[in-house]
């Protein structure tokens, strides 16, 4: 049996929950305590301690190659990984290639800690606004986990690693440049504490905002060869994560009659170009959620498509594309339904049967919409990411 | 509780039968409705919404028997029986054709399309034939059918009730003539009576079997209970009890689960009666009334009340009125929806929208939806001029269905479910999710299985924190769609529960059931479809830790079952737990390690659930405790609405004497509404031997208690916390109209020492509120509930030409949604402890709370409160609260700033009476300033402007101003100026105020950002004197100061006789402060000060650069550089690595004359190397100031690049004066520090070598890294000593400027101050103290921060060309002045001393004179440098 050994614990929390935009800072709490009996005089003591967040790209082998010079590790990393092995090398043991990674941090060095002493660094980093979104999808996925690595003298490193989600807007990078500008111009710096920061957060719910926000019905009118079906009207083209999709159905002036309809929002997958692994390989989509109504007797109607707090917005690398539709099916009966005979007999009653049976048709349509991050506070409530991790060392 | 979602769909109806629509009546079931139109009956499916048959009545049929008016459904849904105008009852048969479908889809097989299915494939629509089969003549016509059990009621206008059986047979003889039956007020002892005039008939009856009584509406408008002795309600003995005081009814519902009665009246409102169980009397529950507050015209406008209708699971009622709208109540009587509100009734543009004209309502299954007809636009001639398409189509009346989600508590109330906002609609979840609300601890969590979130910040739930997005987050619903493949074959959904994580869900529809965690975002079902088909749950679902426990019917064996399934294993059979019941489970719920059932035999049972622990696949086992029997309790089994365990005892322990642990204590149960208690029989120590033999688990259970009535939900919880006993301990019950009340425990006082018998434990407090309650956040104090929010598309729709009604799905309302509310209700029960003169008590929860976010909020509002009503009231309150809620605050430290912020947010016209009793505000001010709540104080201001002259604000505020000064609250400091300044000298003159007219700026008034705005804008200053409105930056001060040094207060006396006094006064303020801080050398506040004050810095700097600028003692000003700017001292080498094994050898040349002060001195260097050196505190938080990015690079190189780099900031300075040190001084030639630390590296190399290379390869390199990190200061620290230094080289604080520069270690700046002193006019004395300075500092640098050396080696050609200057002026033409000489000697000699005190006697001897020190010094060194050249 092995004798329990004193050892320090590690403790990694994230301040504000586990979800940030590209572009934010991300603080983590990294918190030593010396498990230790607090008869022991003994100094526990780590060589050093250091943290680095890394998004970590997995690829589905059967759906994408790589091209041979890109999205390979950092130069530096090679040259670690061939020193030795004690090295702090974040992506150690991880699924998938480092796609990306921030500079490590030093939070401290020779840390030394009583029994039962306790000590608290904070981690900050930011995330760079082109970094790829957390994502995961069939052919690609990527992945962030803040990893902080501490030695013993003697020891092998030991990895702690904090999983976080980013999420990407685009468009902010111009707006939070002239932000910078402003920055510039106030030259007392006994001043730049007092003015009120105007975050990239605040900024980013600002485009957020302006962008989801714009409201421009658009109607659809729905139709086969044989006539009308439908109109769909969505009210708005671009969305957050988390809003509903409301959309109004109306088939009050239909010739042709519709069984059922469906709406499913969908993400469509598609790896680049140069990355495929067959020439002719297709998108892929998948399903975040349907609506779906049986419609032959329905005038008007409406769909709610809640769309999940946790799906990836829309965004492209260099690998992959995820766009978002909504993907619609029309059951049609090719036959129109038998109408109510008023009998032209006053004594007589009429009835009226529903068929026992009808020939369907079914027709496809695809509207393609826009799905855009939201409050990253708000995802982060929605979301059952633990928000810290903690480790012996 | 119900809420409506969406827009309501329109159903299309046959367009050629231009028939007005009637009427939409559910079978039992509700899976099939009838449209009934004035001459044909349409027959529609629930799901899949479509229309099965319509039969169309003849022409001369109707003709003859009449057109339709009404229908009814045989309760096994075989025929329809439908009255006509004519007095006729037709009946109908509905003929199920076995196994007969319809709506198939086929599918062309030459397609190749995938076949898709409809619902209609997976649901089957049943082929369903309508034929006539009879009709039954009434004599006198038909007011109303009533179905019973088996037969027909039907009543005509003579009357009478004729029976009628579903074969079309009359049963005469049970016919009832309402005229000889006798009424009265109860079934006991009142008096009988019996109706006198013959023309009164039944106009409305509705049945209800559990009850056994008909509710009927007579034609007068009076209403009355027909009940008989006989359970199928055959006219033996058949007697009418009057529903008192109801004089207007037009319809009636009954409610059986809470034995309620509910009656619509003329005048639009509603009144709900309760049955009574024993003398069968109508005891009026409530009344369903709009108040006048939220609805100015009540419901007078609405109309009399046309229809009412309970949801199928008797929790909410539905009410139309006859000028349209609706409105949505609670069982008791809480409004949950009306239409009638302003937002429902017109559009966003304000423009009316049309009125939602309702004609009959039935809701769907489970209360899904709600079918609805409208009423025909019958009034042609005043819409004759719009008439439209939508307008012709609606002259038949329009068929909708309105969609709803509900609350899952109305089906099941289990435990969990109470802890979260968790709604259930037709095929979605919603789940409040934001604040998680989960703080489990770590046994709570089911063998860490449940990722749960450890920290819930308490501020998010929140509903006024400032951060507007965290709350932003909280108020988002998740919504989690039930997927189609259990739904589609499952729906509808009966009972959802949510486990206490709020992470892990499960559903039940009408066969087996389904879970889902929320973290894998996937949904479990069976795996074998038939064992989902052969169960269905009855009795609800619960989830106790990782395991659902649900009450079901098993289908293949026919037998009722609780079964337990495991969550993580697949769900299937094989792994569940399968217990057999006697009887169809009712309700359950579970409570720590309890499982309690309540079956349809009345009884309760009680297990104990238990983990297996050997087995590979988690195992429960249920263990039967033992059984209740409440039939004596329960008027029928229906009527229990739920049943809990809970940890309450009606008279508590201090916390403190009862282990955390807790057990069963009771058992809670509503019955229809009544709340019983049934407390655990603690056996005192005899019995407890007797008890022995008993089965050893089982739990003794006192006789009920009841606690309340009107009851609709309740929430205790399992959890505890030793902080919040009262809360924790508390019950709270939800009382619909009448809001909640909350059994809250009232612990006996510390001095106490025998409980008196005659004092209550407990206190039941009700309190009103503005919410819907759906759970009960015990710990945060908050009670979350959800409302319907609307969002109107019209304003989409505008913009679009011709406004397009089409696209609109319905004119009639708009679009919902939900939204979640929150109620902080601590306050009321505060005050109403206070109101009862338990203070004690409401002083210890209050206390236990404060660590609340919101708390200061709630202190405030309950000060609020007891304000508005006190000050308002009409009449002198002879006991009034306010004093007493005053005393009460005062108790918190917050007292202040609550008086203030209430006051702020009142009325001016109620200030005096708030003032009456707590104190004239400037007392209330000076306590502020005393206790230093500068803010608060600046609050008082704003109330003392108001109440008080101009004098005696400005008095205050000067106070202020000087406190805030004192304190650096800058920001403040520029408040109060501005404020100062908008007094003005115009108001001079006493002008007496509080305003007549109230000021409209207090309202808005946030406390935190518009802090002096009603001083800025209250338009009494006379001249606007803050045109550098702030951002003063440095180039408009620069500029500004220029111009305006000329009218220096000084000087502007006869400028501008606007110059007033205070100004004059204001700025002797502001100048004597500068002078302190300048004094003090605390540059870092002077420029603070400087910036936020808009104080012209530089043009008082020229002015004070002989005066307060003279630096007397320049190694204090360092250190106070230092820690003002949080400057990280300059380091020599590498102190952390020396310390091991260097130290000796490294610092060996240094210690000949300074070895202890320097051991002193490492010390001071461990805010770098921190970590390893005098850690004494324990809890020590450590922020590396600025952690910059750090590369890791190859090993090899680093150990020379860092060294390198790391000379750049420093070193570089280093090398250079080392070359020319040793031929241009060679009497300062001592320099080790250079030639050390370059021997040194050199030593480190080495010896890393040896000792700590081969062990970890990290460590050197990382800590060169953190060195460097730690060495240099913050970025924004640099920016402001750079930003000073400019400011002190213009101003000619030469002195000033020369520290700076040699902080910043920058050499350049060193020798511009230099250069300035020698090409420029200085004044001498300014030249010898920095000649002198430098030289202290030198010394100083040698002595204690030997960090500093190589910087002031690099200096010495600048010293030595300041020596010069001060030389070559002093001694050819004047000498220096002699004071300033003389008191620059003793400053001298001062330091000097100190030093001694600090050394041993080696610098002691020196005492001489500086000229002397100087030389001794001179030779100590040159001794040093002999040895380290030796060495």
């Amino acid at each position: 049996m092995q004798l329990q050994r004193d050892y320090v614990s590690i403790e990694a929390e994230l301040n504000r929950g586990s979800v940030y935009l590209a572009g934010e800072t991300v603080e983590c709490t990294v918190k030593f305590k010396c498990q230790a009996p607090s008869t022991s005089r003994q100094v526990q003591s780590l060589a050093w301690v250091s943290a680095q967040i890394h998004c970590q790209c997995h690829i589905s082998e059967s759906k994408v190659q790589l091209p041979v010079s890109g999205h390979r590790l950092s130069t530096e990393y090679e040259n670690i990984r061939d020193l030795n092995n004690t090295d702090f090398i974040p992506s150690r043991g991880e699924k998938g290639e480092c796609v990306f990674s921030t500079q490590p941090k030093i939070l401290c060095c020779d840390l030394r800690l009583l029994p039962g002493q306790c000590k608290t660094f904070m981690y900050k980093e930011t995330i760079p606004k082109e970094a790829p979104p957390s994502y995961r999808g069939q052919a690609v996925k990527y992945s962030y986990k803040i990893t902080i690595g501490a030695q013993r003298i003697g020891c092998p490193i030991k990895l702690l690693r904090v999983p976080l989600r980013v999420l990407v807007l685009y468009g902010l990078g111009d707006v939070s440049m002239s932000h910078e500008d402003d920055e510039l111009e106030s030259s007392n710096p006994f001043l730049a504490q007092s003015k009120p920061q105007n975050s990239l957060l605040d900024l980013a719910m600002q485009v957020l905002m302006t962008v989801t926000s714009k409201k421009s019905p658009n109607t659809y009118n729905i139709t086969n060869t044989e006539g009308v079906v439908a109109r769909f009207c969505l009210f708005k083209p671009a969305f957050k994560l988390g809003e509903d999709i409301i959309g109004t159905i109306d088939f009050s002036q239909s010739t042709v009659p519709c069984l059922q309809y469906s709406v499913v929002l969908q993400s469509e997958e598609q790896v680049s170009e140069e990355c495929r692994r067959r020439p002719d390989q297709t998108p892929a989509f998948s399903s975040h959620g349907k609506h779906q109504e049986f419609c032959l007797h329905m005038k008007k109607s409406h769909m709610i498509l809640p769309i999940p707090l946790h799906v990836t917005p829309s965004f492209i690398t260099d690998i992959v594309c995820l766009k978002w539709r909504l993907h619609f099916q029309f059951m049609t009966s090719k036959e129109p339904i038998h109408d109510h005979v008023i009998p032209a007999d006053q004594s007589e009653s009429a009835v009226w049967q529903g068929p026992e049976s009808l020939p369907v048709d079914t027709l496809v349509w695809n509207l393609p919409i826009k799905i855009l991050p939201t409050n990253p506070l708000q995802a982060a409530c929605a979301s059952i990411m633990r928000t810290n991790s903690a480790m012996k060392c | 509780m119900y809420f409506p979602v969406g827009w309501p769909k329109i159903l299309q109806l046959p367009t050629e039968c231009n028939e007005n629509l009637l009427e939409v009546v559910a079978n039992r079931d509700r899976t099939l409705f009838a449209v009934i139109t004035t001459q044909s009956i349409h027959i529609w499916q629930c799901k899949p919404c479509v229309l099965i048959t319509s039969y169309r009545r003849s022409a001369d049929s109707c003709i003859v028997l009449g057109f339709n008016v009404s229908g009814a459904w045989r309760p096994d849904t075989s025929a329809i029986a439908i009255s006509t105008t004519g007095g006729h009852l037709l009946l109908f048969r509905v003929h199920h054709a076995d196994g007969e479908r319809m709506y198939a889809s086929m599918t062309n097989s030459s397609h190749h399309y995938k076949r898709d299915t409809t619902e209609a494939d997976t649901i089957p629509v049943p082929l369903l034939r309508l034929a006539y089969s009879s009709s039954i003549g009434i004599p006198n016509g038909i007011t109303c059918v009533c179905c019973l059990k088996d037969d027909m009621l039907v009543a005509s206008p003579s009357g009478m009730l004729h029976r009628v059986t579903w074969n079309g047979n009359r049963k005469e003889q049970l016919d009832i003539s309402i005229r000889s039956v006798p009424f009265s007020l109860d079934l006991e002892h009142s008096r009988e009576s019996q109706l006198d005039d013959p023309h009164i008939h039944c106009k409305h009856l509705r049945y209800s079997q559990t009850l056994g009584l008909c509710a009927t509406v007579l034609s007068d408008g009076r209403a009355a209970v027909l009940t008989t002795e006989s359970p199928r309600f055959l006219p033996k003995n058949v007697r009418a009890v009057w529903a008192p005081d109801v004089k207007h009814a037009t319809c009636v519902a009954v409610n059986s689960n809470f034995r309620l009665v509910a009656f619509g009246l003329a005048n639009g409102q509603g009144i709900v009666f309760t049955v009574d169980e024993i003398t069968g009397a109508l005891l009026l529950s409530h009344q369903l009334t709009l108040s006048t507050s939220d609805y100015p015209e009540g419901c007078r406008r609405a109309g009399p009340v046309t229809e009412l209708k309970w949801t199928p699971d008797s929790s909410a009622l539905v009410l139309s009125w006859g000028n349209g709208g609706f409105s949505l109540w609670s069982v008791f009587g809480a409004l949950l929806l009306c239409t009638l509100g302003s937002d429902f009734k017109t559009s966003f543009f304000g423009k009316e929208t049309d009125t939602l004209h309702v004609r009959s309502m039935e809701w769907g299954p489970e209360g899904y939806s709600l079918w609805l007809t409208t009423k025909a636009k019958s009034n042609p001639s005043n819409d004759q001029r719009e008439v439209d398409e939508s307008q012709s189509i609606d002259a038949t009346g329009q068929l909708l269905q309105l969609p709803f989600v509900k609350s899952a508590l109305t089906t099941n109330p289990v435990l969990t479910n109470h802890e979260h906002l968790f709604l259930q609609g037709e095929d979605r979840l919603y789940l409040n999710s934001g604040d998680a609300l989960v703080k489990c601890s770590p046994e709570d969590e089911a063998d860490g299985k449940s990722p749960v979130r450890q920290h819930v910040a308490p501020s998010s739930l929140c509903s006024f924190g400032d951060n507007n997005s965290t709350l932003m987050g909280s108020k988002h619903w998740s919504v989690i769609q039930i997927p189609q493949s259990y739904l589609a074959s499952n729906w509808p959904l009966k009972f959802a529960v949510v486990d206490k994580s709020g992470h892990c869900l499960a559903v039940a529809g009408r066969f087996g059931f389904a879970h889902c965690a929320l973290f894998t975002k996937r949904w479990k079902l069976f795996g074998n479809i038939t064992q989902e088909k052969d169960m269905s749950v009855t009795g609800g679902l619960a989830w106790w830790r990782d395991f659902i426990v649900c009450a079901c019917y098993n289908h293949y064996e026919h037998r009722d079952e609780i079964r337990v399934y495991p969550r993580i294993s697949n769900l299937d059979n094989a792994f569940a737990f399968i217990l057999k019941v006697p009887y169809p489970v009712l309700l359950l719920n579970v409570f720590k390690d309890y499982l309690i059932t309540y079956c349809s035999d009345c009884h309760i049972s009680i297990f104990r659930i238990e983990r297996g622990q050997s087995a590979a696949t988690p195992v429960v086992s249920l263990t039967w405790i033992q059984g209740l029997s409440m039939v004596n309790f329960v008027p029928s089994p229906t009527c229990m609405v739920s049943v809990m365990l809970t940890s309450l005892r009606s008279e508590t322990a201090k916390p403190s004497e009862t282990n955390n642990k807790k057990d069963v204590e009771s058992l809670i149960i509503n019955t229809a509404g009544r709340v019983l208690m049934l407390q655990r029989e603690r056996s005192t120590s005899e019995n407890g031997q007797l008890d022995r033999r008993k089965k050893e688990n089982e739990i003794n259970f006192c006789s009920p208690v009841v606690l309340a009535s009107a009851v609709e939900s309740m929430w205790a919880t399992a959890k505890s916390s030793k902080d919040k006993p009262h809360l924790m301990e508390a019950l709270w019950l939800g009382c619909g109209a009448s809001g909640m009340k909350v059994w809250l425990p009232l612990f006996p006082q510390e001095g106490e020492q025998q409980h008196h018998s005659f004092l209550s434990k407990r206190i039941m407090l009700p309190f009103r509120l503005r919410i819907y309650p759906l759970a009960v956040l015990f710990e945060d104090a908050v009670v979350l509930g959800s409302a319907t929010d609307i969002i109107h598309f019209d304003a989409i729709m505008t913009p679009t030409p011709g406004y397009d009604t089409s696209r609109n799905p319905c004119q009639f309302l708009p679009f919902t949604t939900l939204e979640r509310t929150t109620q902080v209700y601590l306050h009321h029960i505060l005050r109403q402890l206070l109101r009862r003169n338990l203070g004690i008590h409401a002083l210890q929860i209050a206390r236990s709370c404060t660590s609340l976010p919101y708390f200061p909020h709630v202190l405030e509002l309950m000060l609020h409160e007891v304000l508005e009503e006190e000050a308002t009231a009409s009449e002198p309150i002879p006991d009034a609260l306010l004093p007493r809620v005053i005393a009460f605050i005062q108790e918190f430290p917050e007292y202040h700033e609550t008086v203030v912020h209430c006051a702020r947010k009142t009325e001016i016209a109620l200030w005096g009476y708030l003032f009456d009793s707590v104190g004239s505000p400037q007392q209330l001010f000076e306590q502020c300033l005393s206790s230093g709540c500068l803010h608060t104080a600046a609050s008082y201001l704003i109330i003392i402007q108001n109440l008080e002259p101009v004098r005696v604000s400005r008095q205050h505020a000067t106070l202020l101003l000087d406190a805030a000064l004192e304190k650096c609250e800058w920001q403040l400091c520029r408040d109060i100026l501005r404020f100062l300044r908008s007094i003005g000298p115009g108001d001079v003159e006493p002008s007496r105020t509080p305003p007549p007219v109230p000021n409209p700026n207090y309202y808005p008034l946030s406390p935190k950002e518009a802090r002096f705005q009603v001083g800025a804008s209250g338009g009494q200053r006379s001249r606007s004197m803050s045109q550098t409105s702030g951002k003063g930056g440095e180039k408009s001060d620069h500029a500004s100061l220029k111009r305006s040094s000329s009218s220096k207060p000084t000087t502007s006396a006869g400028a501008s006789e606007e110059q007033t006094a205070d100004e004059y006064y204001m700025d002797i303020i502001l100048n004597r402060h500068a002078r302190k801080l300048f004094a003090n050398n605390r540059i870092r506040d002077l420029g603070m000060f400087a910036a936020h004050v808009d104080f012209k810095l530089v043009d008082w700097l020229i002015k004070e650069s002989v005066r307060a600028g003279k630096v007397e003692d320049f190694v204090t000003a360092i250190k106070k550089l230092h820690a003002d700017f949080s400057w990280p001292y300059p380091e020599l080498g590498d102190v952390p690595l020396a310390k091991t094994s260097l130290k000796s050898m490294n610092f060996g040349v240094l210690s000949i004359n300074t070895s202890e002060p320097y051991e002193n001195g490492v010390p001071s260097s461990d805010k770098d190397s921190g970590q390893d050196t005098a850690d004494t505190s324990l809890h020590v938080d450590t922020y590396p100031t600025r952690p910059t990015n750090l590369r890791i690079e190859r090993p090899q190189s680093l150990l020379s690049v860092p060294s390198s780099e790391d000379m750049k900031s420093q070193d570089v300075a280093l090398k250079h004066p080392s070359t020319k040190g040793s031929d241009d001084t060679p009497s300062f030639g001592t320099m080790e520090p250079s030639e050390s630390s370059s021997t040194f590296d050199g030593d480190v190399e080495t010896l890393l070598e040896d000792s700590f290379w081969n062990n970890s390869i990290g460590i050197a390199e990382l800590e060169q890294f953190y060195l460097e990190v730690s060495r240099s200061g913050p970025p924004q620290s640099e920016k402001e000593l750079r930003y000073m230094l400019q400011v002190m080289m213009e101003a000619g604080c030469l002195e000033w400027a020369l520290i700076i520069s040699i902080v910043l270690r920058d050499l350049g700046s060193i020798s511009r101050v230099v250069n300035t002193v020698s090409f420029t006019k200085v004044p001498l004395e300014i030249m010898g103290r920095m000649r002198e300075g430098l030289s202290f500092l030198e010394l100083w640098a040698d002595s204690e921060c030997p960090g500093y050396k190589p910087l002031m080696l690099a200096a010495k050609p600048q010293t030595r060309v300041l020596t010069e200057v001060v030389e070559t002026t002093t001694s050819p033409p004047s000498p220096r002045p002699h004071s300033s000489a003389s008191s620059d000697h003793s400053v001298g000699h001062l330091e000097i001393k100190r030093y001694n005190s600090l050394n041993n006697s080696q610098i002691g001897e020196l005492i001489n004179g500086e000229d002397e020190v100087f030389g001794k010094e001179e030779e100590a060194e040159e001794v040093q440098e002999g040895q380290c050249r030796v060495s």
